[in-house]
C-alpha cells in the first residue's frame, strides 16, 4: 500500500516533469515550423525573351553541320539497342500478331468499327467487303481495283492476307506487321493511358520512307487541326509522342528494297483505347 | 463563313480521302508503358556555390521524375556531351542525346541574383523533334532550393503528360508508434516525396484518425479518438497551428473530408449507434443532415463539381458505395460486386472514385467511374486502405498493413502509391509506422 | 514570446494531468489496464463493487459475429449478469466500448464500434438499468485485445466492454 503510494507519487511527478519540459515543445505545432517560401514564377513568355535560345545563333547552321556528323553512328546505335535486345523475338513475334489479328477483322467487323474506331480508314477496309459483294463497284472503283491489282504484283504471298488488311496498300502481311511492332516499340504510351477519356485521343501520322528506311521528313499530323481546335492538352501530348516514336523508331530498313514503291508512304493511327486497362 | 468552312473541310476530305488511297494505313495500337527515357544533367551554375545548388536541385528533380513512373531518367555517366557548351541558352547538339536514347531533354542553369535570390532556369528539350517544348524560371531565396526543385519537376512534367504535376505538395498522415494494442497515433507533415517530416500534434491523450487536406487552405480535419468519451472531428490550420473542435456533439462525429471549395466539411455524426452523414458549413457552423437511414452511412466524399456525394452504406445489406446530391436526395447504390466497397474518394479530376474493396479475406485499392461502370482494381494485400488522391488525379497513395507475426508483434502500417493504371507500385518513406495518408492541393 | 506562452500552457497542461490522475471521476488508464489483464485472472475477493468483482461475478465483455452486432444469446446472458449486478450498486457509472477486429476499413468500423456499444446498451437499458448510467464509445479497429492477426485474435476484437467510470456521487 505504502509503496504503492510512492510509486504512485514519483510516476506523478515524472509524468508532471515530462509533461513540463516536453509538451510545450509539441503540445502545438511549431507555427514557425511549417511556412513556406513562395516560389516566384517568371511566366514563360518572359524567359523567352530574357534567355532567348537563340543567342545560340550559329544554331542553325552547326546543327545542319552536327546531323550529318553524327546521324551515321547516331542511327545507327540508337535503334540497335531496341532492336538487338529481341533480334529473334521481334520478326517473330509479328507474324503470329498478324496471322492472329488477320482473321479477326473479318468475323468482327459488324462490332468492331463502331466501338474502336469510327475514322474514315478503318470503316473504308471493312465495309470493302461488304461493297465488293455489292455490285455497286462504280463508286468503289479505285479501291476494288487496288487488292486486284495487289496479287498480280505481289505474286507468291499476297492473295489470303491481301484482303483482310484492305486496299491501297500492297505489303505482304508480315512486312505490315513488322512495321507495327518496330512503331509500337517506340510508341510510348505511358502518359496517353493515363489521361482522362484516354481512348479519344487518337493521332493519325502520315509520313514517306526513303529506300534506306529514314523519314524523308518530320512526320505530318493528319488531324492537327482536330487536336488543336479541341483545346485538349493530353491529345497534344498524345500528338508529341506519336511523333517521337515514329522519329526514334527510324530505320525502317526491314523492308524488300525491290519493292520500295509499296512501302514508302505510311498512314499510321496511333489508338490507345487497347490499352486502357478495363 | 460558315460556308467557307464547309468548302475547307470539303476539300480536306478529298485531300485526305485520295492521300490515303496512296499510303499504307498502319493501327497502332499496343505501345509500351515503359517509362520514357529523359536527361537531366546537372544544373549549371557560374560558381562553385550555384553549381552545388545546381546538383541538389538536379538531384531531387531526377528523384520526383524517376518516382512518377512514367519517366526514366538516364544515368548521368552515360551522357556524352561538352559541358562548356551546353547551358541553359544554347540550343542543345540534340544527335548528343540521340545517342543515349534519350527521347527528352532537361537542361536548367542556376543564377545568383542581386538581392541575395537566385534563379533557376531551365528548358525542356524533345531530342528527337528538335524542338523546344517548353521553358519556365523562378526565383526564390537558395534555401529554397528544394521547393524550386519541385517546382521544376512539376513544370516538366505538365510539359511532358499535358496534366499539372503534384510534386510541390504535402503529405499529411498517422505517425504509428508503440506496438498494436497502445499504438500512439499522432499526426504528421511531410513533403511529397518523404522529405521534411514534422509532427503536429503530440499523440499524448488521444489517437488521430483519418485526417483529410483542405483543398483550398493549409488546413486540416481528422477525427480525434479519446478515452471514455466518443471521438470527434477537429479542424486544424497547418500555418497557425490552431485547432478546435468541429462543434460539440453527443455522438460521435468521424469520417470528415472537406468539400472541393473548402467551405464546408461533410462527415459521419453517430446517434444511438446509427451513423448518418452531415455536411457542416464552416463559417455558420450550421450542421445539415444528408442521409436519414437506419443503416451506416459513412465516408461521404465530394465530387469536384460539388454536386454529388459518394458514400459507404450497408443498407443493402453489406457495405456498398452510393452516390447522393449534395442536397441528400438522388441516393443510388454504384456498386454492386462480391464482398465489400467502402471508402470512396472522389478524383480532383473528376472522373473516377477510388475505394477500399474487401472480397474474400483480402483488400483491394480500386477505381470506378461515378456511374458505377469500369471498376478496376488496383492494388491487392493483407489490407490496403484508405486511398488518396494527387491533385491532378493521376496517382492514387493508401496505406498498407502487414499481419502481425504469431507472437503479435509487427502489424506495422506504411505508405503506398500507385499510378491510376496499375502500374508503378512504390513505398513512401516514413519515420516510423504511418497510414491515413492525405495528399494536399498543390502548394501556392 | 510564444515560447514562453508554451511553457505556461505546458504548465497548466501539467497541472490540469496530475488533477485529472488524482480525482476520482478519471482513472481512464488505470481502470483498462486492469481490464485488460484482468480477464481470467482471479484474485480472491475482489472489492465489491469494483471492476474486478463485475468482471467476476458478471463478466465485462460480449463478443459478436464478424461484421454483425447482433447480440448472442451467451452475450444477452452476460448483459444480464451484468444488469443484476448494476443494480447492487446503483450509484456506479459504466462505459460500454464497442470494438471491432482489423478486417474492415476504419471508418467503418469506427460506425460498428457504436452499433455493438448500442446493442449492449440497449438491452441493459431493456433489462432496467437507467441509461444515463451508461456512456456509449466507439474504438473501431485501433484498441485491439488480441494484437495477432489471426482468427481467435479478430472474435477476441469484435465485442462491447464494460468499464466502471465512477463509483458513485
Amino acid at each position: 500500500m505504502r509503496f504503492g503510494f510512492f510509486f504512485s507519487l514519483v510516476l506523478h511527478i515524472a509524468v508532471a516533469t515530462v509533461a513540463f519540459v516536453q509538451l510545450p515543445a509539441s503540445w502545438r505545432p511549431s507555427v514557425e515550423a511549417e511556412p513556406y517560401v513562395p516560389v516566384e514564377l517568371i511566366r514563360q513568355a518572359e524567359l523567352d525573351l530574357t534567355t532567348s535560345i537563340p543567342a545560340a545563333a550559329p544554331e542553325p547552321e552547326p546543327e545542319e553541320i552536327e546531323e550529318p556528323d553524327l546521324p551515321e553512328p547516331e542511327i545507327e546505335e540508337t535503334p540497335a539497342p531496341p532492336e538487338q535486345v529481341e533480334p529473334e523475338p521481334a520478326p517473330v513475334e509479328p507474324e503470329p500478331e498478324a496471322v492472329e489479328e488477320e482473321p479477326e477483322p473479318e468475323p468482327e467487323p459488324p462490332e468492331e468499327p463502331p466501338v474502336v474506331e469510327p475514322q474514315e480508314t478503318q470503316t473504308a477496309e471493312l465495309d470493302l467487303d461488304a461493297l465488293s459483294q455489292l455490285i455497286d463497284r462504280e463508286q468503289d472503283e479505285e479501291r476494288t481495283e487496288a487488292p486486284r491489282e495487289a496479287p498480280s504484283e505481289t505474286t507468291e504471298v499476297a492473295e489470303t492476307p491481301r484482303r483482310a488488311v484492305g486496299a491501297g496498300d500492297r505489303l505482304t502481311a508480315s512486312d505490315e506487321a513488322k512495321m507495327r511492332a518496330a512503331v509500337e516499340r517506340c510508341w510510348n504510351a505511358s502518359a496517353i493511358i493515363g489521361a482522362p477519356e484516354p481512348e479519344k485521343l487518337i493521332v493519325t501520322l502520315e509520313f514517306e520512307l526513303q529506300p534506306d528506311g529514314t523519314l524523308t521528313s518530320p512526320p505530318r499530323v493528319a488531324n492537327a487541326m482536330q487536336i488543336n481546335l479541341s483545346g485538349n492538352r493530353f491529345w497534344k501530348v498524345a500528338e508529341q509522342v506519336a511523333v517521337r516514336a515514329v522519329v526514334a523508331c527510324q530505320p525502317y530498313d526491314f523492308f524488300p528494297a525491290d519493292r520500295y514503291a509499296d512501302w514508302k508512304e505510311f498512314r499510321a493511327n496511333f489508338d490507345p483505347s487497347q490499352m486502357v486497362g478495363r | 463563313m460558315k460556308r467557307f468552312f464547309a468548302i475547307l473541310l470539303t476539300a480536306m476530305a478529298a485531300a485526305f480521302a485520295s492521300a490515303a488511297q496512296a499510303r499504307v494505313t498502319i493501327d497502332i495500337t499496343q505501345g509500351n508503358v515503359d517509362p520514357m527515357p529523359i536527361a537531366v544533367p546537372n544544373f549549371i551554375g557560374g560558381d562553385d556555390n550555384a553549381s552545388a545548388l545546381g546538383r541538389d536541385i538536379t538531384g531531387v528533380l531526377m528523384s520526383n521524375l524517376d518516382r512518377s513512373g512514367l519517366f526514366q531518367v538516364i544515368d548521368q555517366r552515360a551522357y556524352i556531351y561538352n559541358r562548356e557548351e551546353f547551358g541553359v541558352n544554347t540550343r542543345p547538339r540534340f544527335a548528343d542525346w540521340r545517342i543515349i536514347n534519350a527521347q527528352v531533354l532537361v537542361a536548367g542553369e542556376i543564377e545568383e541574383l542581386p538581392d541575395g535570390r537566385m534563379q533557376v532556369s531551365t528548358r525542356v528539350w524533345d531530342v528527337y523533334a528538335n524542338e523546344q517544348l517548353g521553358a519556365v524560371a523562378f526565383k526564390t531565396p537558395a534555401d529554397n532550393w528544394r521547393r524550386a526543385a519541385h517546382k521544376v519537376a512539376d513544370f516538366v512534367y505538365k510539359t511532358l503528360t499535358g496534366e499539372e504535376g503534384y510534386f510541390d505538395t504535402r503529405v499529411v498522415f498517422v505517425h504509428e508508434t508503440d506496438d498494436k494494442q497502445n499504438r500512439t497515433k499522432r499526426l504528421m507533415i511531410m513533403d511529397q516525396d518523404g522529405a521534411n517530416p514534422v509532427p503536429l500534434t503530440d499523440g499524448l491523450n488521444y489517437q488521430v484518425l483519418t485526417p483529410r487536406f483542405s483543398p483550398t487552405q493549409q488546413q486540416i480535419t481528422y477525427m480525434a479518438l479519446f478515452q471514455n468519451r466518443p471521438g470527434q472531428v477537429y479542424l486544424f490550420n497547418i500555418e497557425t497551428g490552431e485547432q478546435e473542435q468541429l462543434g460539440t456533439f453527443r455522438g460521435m462525429t468521424f469520417a470528415p473530408r472537406f468539400s472541393p471549395d473548402g467551405t464546408k466539411v461533410i462527415m459521419s455524426m453517430e446517434r444511438n449507434g446509427n451513423s448518418d452523414v452531415f455536411k457542416m458549413d464552416l463559417a455558420t457552423r450550421r450542421l445539415t443532415r444528408l442521409t436519414d437511414n437506419p443503416s451506416i452511412d459513412t465516408s461521404p466524399t465530394m465530387s469536384p463539381d460539388g454536386r454529388r456525394i459518394a458514400f459507404t452504406s450497408d443498407r443493402g445489406g453489406s457495405q456498398q458505395i452510393y452516390t447522393m446530391n449534395a442536397d441528400g436526395g438522388g441516393q443510388k447504390r454504384i456498386t454492386f460486386g462480391d464482398g465489400f466497397y467502402q471508402t470512396p474518394v472522389w478524383s480532383p479530376r473528376g472522373d473516377l472514385i477510388a475505394f477500399t474493396r474487401q472480397y474474400k479475406g483480402r483488400f483491394y485499392i480500386g477505381v470506378i467511374r461515378p456511374d458505377g461502370t469500369g471498376e478496376r482494381l488496383l492494388t491487392e494485400s493483407f489490407l490496403d486502405e484508405g486511398p488518396t488522391w494527387s491533385p491532378n488525379g493521376r496517382v492514387i497513395m493508401f496505406y498498407r498493413q502487414t499481419p502481425t507475426r504469431r507472437d503479435g508483434s509487427g502489424g506495422d502500417a506504411s505508405l503506398w502509391s500507385v499510378d491510376l493504371t496499375g502500374r508503378n507500385l512504390r513505398r513512401i518513406r516514413t519515420p516510423a509506422g504511418a497510414s491515413d495518408p492525405a495528399w494536399s492541393p498543390l502548394l501556392p | 514570446m510564444s515560447t514562453k506562452f508554451l511553457k505556461i500552457a505546458g504548465a497548466v497542461a501539467s497541472l490540469a494531468l496530475i488533477s485529472a490522475c488524482a480525482s476520482s471521476t478519471g482513472p481512464d488508464i488505470d481502470t483498462t489496464a486492469g481490464a485488460d489483464t484482468g480477464a481470467g485472472s482471479g484474485p480472491v475477493g475482489a472489492v465489491p463493487g469494483s471492476q474486478e468483482d463485475l468482471e467476476q461475478s458478471a463478466g465485462h465483455r460480449v463478443f459478436f459475429a464478424y461484421n454483425q452486432y447482433t447480440l448472442t444469446p451467451q452475450a444477452q446472458a452476460t448483459l444480464s449478469r451484468q444488469a443484476a449486478w448494476l443494480k447492487e450498486y446503483p450509484e456506479t457509472r459504466i462505459v460500454l466500448a464497442g470494438n471491432c477486429d482489423e478486417r474492415g476499413t476504419r471508418e467503418y468500423n469506427l460506425a460498428l464500434g457504436a452499433r455493438r456499444a448500442e446493442a449492449a446498451r440497449a438491452y441493459l437499458s431493456s433489462l432496467g438499468v437507467d441509461s444515463s448510467r451508461i456512456t456509449t464509445v466507439s474504438y473501431g479497429k485501433e484498441r485491439p485485445l488480441d494484437p495477432r492477426s489471426t482468427e481467435e485474435a479478430w472474435s477476441l476484437n469484435r465485442n462491447a466492454t464494460t468499464t466502471i467510470s465512477s463509483v458513485g456521487s
